[in-house]
């Protein structure tokens, strides 16, 4: 998988020189061996910044919007996850689908670091060396070991259905094997589903005081790309600023509503969040209803019309006369 | 050498006793587990919820001593007869056990800000006043932490009343202030033997050598400049999230806010941090710090030279937490760095 690195490189180096694209979407090393960072590659020169590794965690989809009103066609490293968040963009008209080169990586999941940390619970001075294929060599205070990608895996990423981009203009390798939690995607809605609700409420609860509203989970969203959220409006104002638990879960509420149907299970909420809120487990509730009610999978075909984006006389009505 | 400290032993078996004895007299706040990777400082009960292995917790203690939400008035009526009604600041005396060198530094920073101005912040005064603190001094170093380039040390006793270092199967105890005195008081402590306080010196000397500072923060803070190109570098890959702020021991920033209905409302403040859009959005629309630019140079500056040129001291005690919860990985380490080596 060394070959994706130069293939990310080769193809970006070809777009900005030819004049295709005037900037590239990437990772770039970070300022740990078990982080990167994102890129912004404007010049061929600059293109041997970019790395692919287990760590290239975040959802680039996230800049595009920005990236495309500042004009010319962006280039995006796109693995799977990242390239649904694209195509619901470009169905939702928020990047114009020849704006956009998606550059596919077919991603066989990132690596959690916390979970690289030595018995002391730090990864403080933790050297990290991938060997190209699905193996990190990690060595600290406590001596160095091997560790299987697989067994270190992002909870998002062992659950990922669609780690080959669906969509790319230039698929950079042969597809993935499927993720190893693909087929238990929807285990924690079954599980919290399954409870009454007054214990699910208790549940939530419990997860939302903890909020301490920095917005991460709505800041690293591709698809929380409202230019005022409802959170932040002043006249009227919907929400308080007061951090109570009510506020806060109208907040998540409000958030998981607004992505039904729109939601590509990314997991950068979570993955952002400094206050372990399982917040996607509300999006994936959502998304299942969605899937169960409509047949409809976000983020996998551009030309589709979001079930919420449009209306049918044939649609259900869970909430209507039929079913009450 | 003397020490400018008294030096006591206290078993392990004896922590649960004490601090049943404390919690009579205090409310009791201290790291617990919030989940497998996430600890905050929360208020204890007599259960045992303390986790104090790991690197500092997940989550400053500042809001205990400035509540992410904090009524300051009530009012009541309108017109003439508006009436306001003061809200007393809940100042019940309270120990901060098992709070890590950074953070009980970073807490002198607030005093800085809401004490040693003209204009003392009576809220913060009082329940400053009523909080003790009892430090553990680090023995594991989080990723991101850089203390040691800030002035600070892993074992550091700014602001402390007691330090606790971990031997094993029992804490050394190091007693700082009078007030430390009387917290001791309600332990069974021994006095330290020469063997113990040496132990303890090792272990701080130990973790301070695995921490070597990374940048010269006075080069740094002389170098910080209004139009450097990094902001704009910052920028691109910030989120404009709050997590660097809202984790931050020292970021103090907050909002104003009324609520009301016709019959009246409060007036509360609430924790705001300058790299959101509204932080200085003006009611007619102008906004002095437009971009995520000006917002990356404001957070930046305002710790490392706004609070230098006022204080003499940044607003910055290396906890490391922006570093490691950061998003996109910006690291503020590396930004200082480039700071202290231009012009070498």
């Amino acid at each position: 998988m060394r070959g994706l690195e130069q293939a990310i490189r080769d193809t970006a180096r070809e777009l900005l020189a030819n004049g295709r694209v005037r900037l590239v979407l990437g990772y770039r090393e970070g300022s740990v061996p078990f982080r990167t960072t994102p890129a912004f590659i404007r010049t061929p020169e600059e293109v041997d910044r970019l790395v692919w590794n287990p760590f290239c965690a975040n959802n680039l989809a996230v800049y595009l919007p920005a990236a495309v009103g500042a004009g010319g066609c962006i280039a995006v490293v796109a693995k799977g996850c990242d390239a649904r968040s694209i195509v619901t963009l470009v169905q939702e008209h928020q990047v114009p689908r020849e704006r956009v080169v998606i550059l596919g990586v077919p991603c066989t999941g990132m690596a959690d670091p916390a979970r690289l940390a030595g018995a002391d619970g730090s990864l403080h001075g933790t050297a990290v060396t991938w060997d190209g294929e699905g193996t990190l060599e990690v060595r600290d205070a406590g001596g160095g070991r091997s560790v299987a990608v697989r067994d270190v895996l992002q909870e998002r990423c062992r659950l990922c259905e669609h780690n080959t981009p669906t969509l790319a203009d230039e698929m950079l390798g042969e597809r993935a094997p499927a993720m190893p939690g693909a087929a238990e995607a929807f285990a924690i809605v079954e599980a919290l589903a399954g409870r009454p609700v007054e214990e699910r409420r208790a549940y939530w609860r419990a997860q939302v005081e903890r909020c301490i509203r920095c917005y991460a989970c709505r800041a690293a969203c591709p698809a929380c790309y409202c230019r005022t959220c409802f959170m932040d409006k002043t006249a009227p104002r919907w929400a308080s600023k007061a951090s109570t638990a009510d506020e806060s879960w109208m907040f998540h509420a409000g958030r998981a509503f607004h992505l039904a149907g729109r939601c590509v299970e990314c997991g950068e909420c979570e993955r952002v969040c400094p206050m372990g809120i399982p917040i996607s487990a509300l999006n994936r509730m959502l998304d299942r209803e969605v899937r169960e009610r409509f047949g409809y999978t976000a983020g996998l075909d551009p030309e589709s019309v979001p079930p919420l984006g449009t209306f049918r006389p044939e649609d259900p009505d869970p909430g209507g006369s039929e079913e009450r | 050498m003397s020490d400018p400290y008294r030096h006591s032993i206290l078993p392990k078996t004896a922590l649960g006793g004490w601090l049943a004895r404390l919690l009579d007299s205090y409310r009791l706040v201290g790291p617990v587990a919030d989940t497998e990777t996430v600890t905050s400082y929360r208020r204890l009960g007599p259960e045992p919820m303390l986790r104090l292995s790991g690197p500092r917790p997940t989550v400053s203690p500042k809001a205990h001593l400035l509540p992410q939400t904090e009524t300051l008035f009530t009012f009541q009526g309108s017109g003439p007869a508006l009436a306001l009604t003061a809200v007393e600041p809940d100042a019940t005396p309270t120990v901060v056990f098992g709070i890590r060198p950074c953070d009980a530094r970073a807490l002198r920073r607030l005093d800085d800000v809401f004490l040693e101005r003209a204009e003392r912040d009576v809220h913060y005064d009082q329940r400053r006043r009523a909080t003790l603190l009892v430090g553990l001094a680090c023995a594991t170093p989080g990723w991101g932490c850089f203390c040691t380039s800030v002035g600070g040390s892993p074992a550091g006793t700014e602001g402390l009343d007691l330090l606790l270092t971990d031997l094993g199967d029992r804490y050394h105890v190091a007693v700082l202030t009078p007030a430390g005195e009387t917290l001791a008081a309600a332990a069974e402590m021994g006095d330290a033997a020469p063997d113990d306080i040496e132990a303890a010196r090792a272990q701080h000397a130990a973790t301070a050598a695995r921490m070597p500072a990374l940048f010269d923060v006075d080069a740094a803070v002389r170098n910080i400049r209004w139009d450097a190109p990094v902001w704009a570098e910052i920028a691109e890959r910030c989120l404009a999230c709050g997590v660097c702020s809202y984790l931050c021991p020292t970021c103090h920033c907050f909002d104003i806010q009324d609520e009301a209905t016709p019959d009246g409302g409060v007036r509360f403040r609430c924790w705001d941090t300058c790299q959101f859009g509204e932080f200085t959005q003006m009611g007619a629309g102008h906004n002095p710090r437009p971009t995520q630019t000006e917002r990356a140079r404001q957070r930046v500056s305002h710790k490392f030279k706004y609070l230098v040129e006022e204080f003499g001291r940044a607003g910055c005690t290396g906890c490391g937490r922006c570093v490691e919860r950061c998003p996109v990985n910006i690291d503020i380490r590396a930004i200082l760095r480039a700071f202290a080596e231009e012009g070498r």
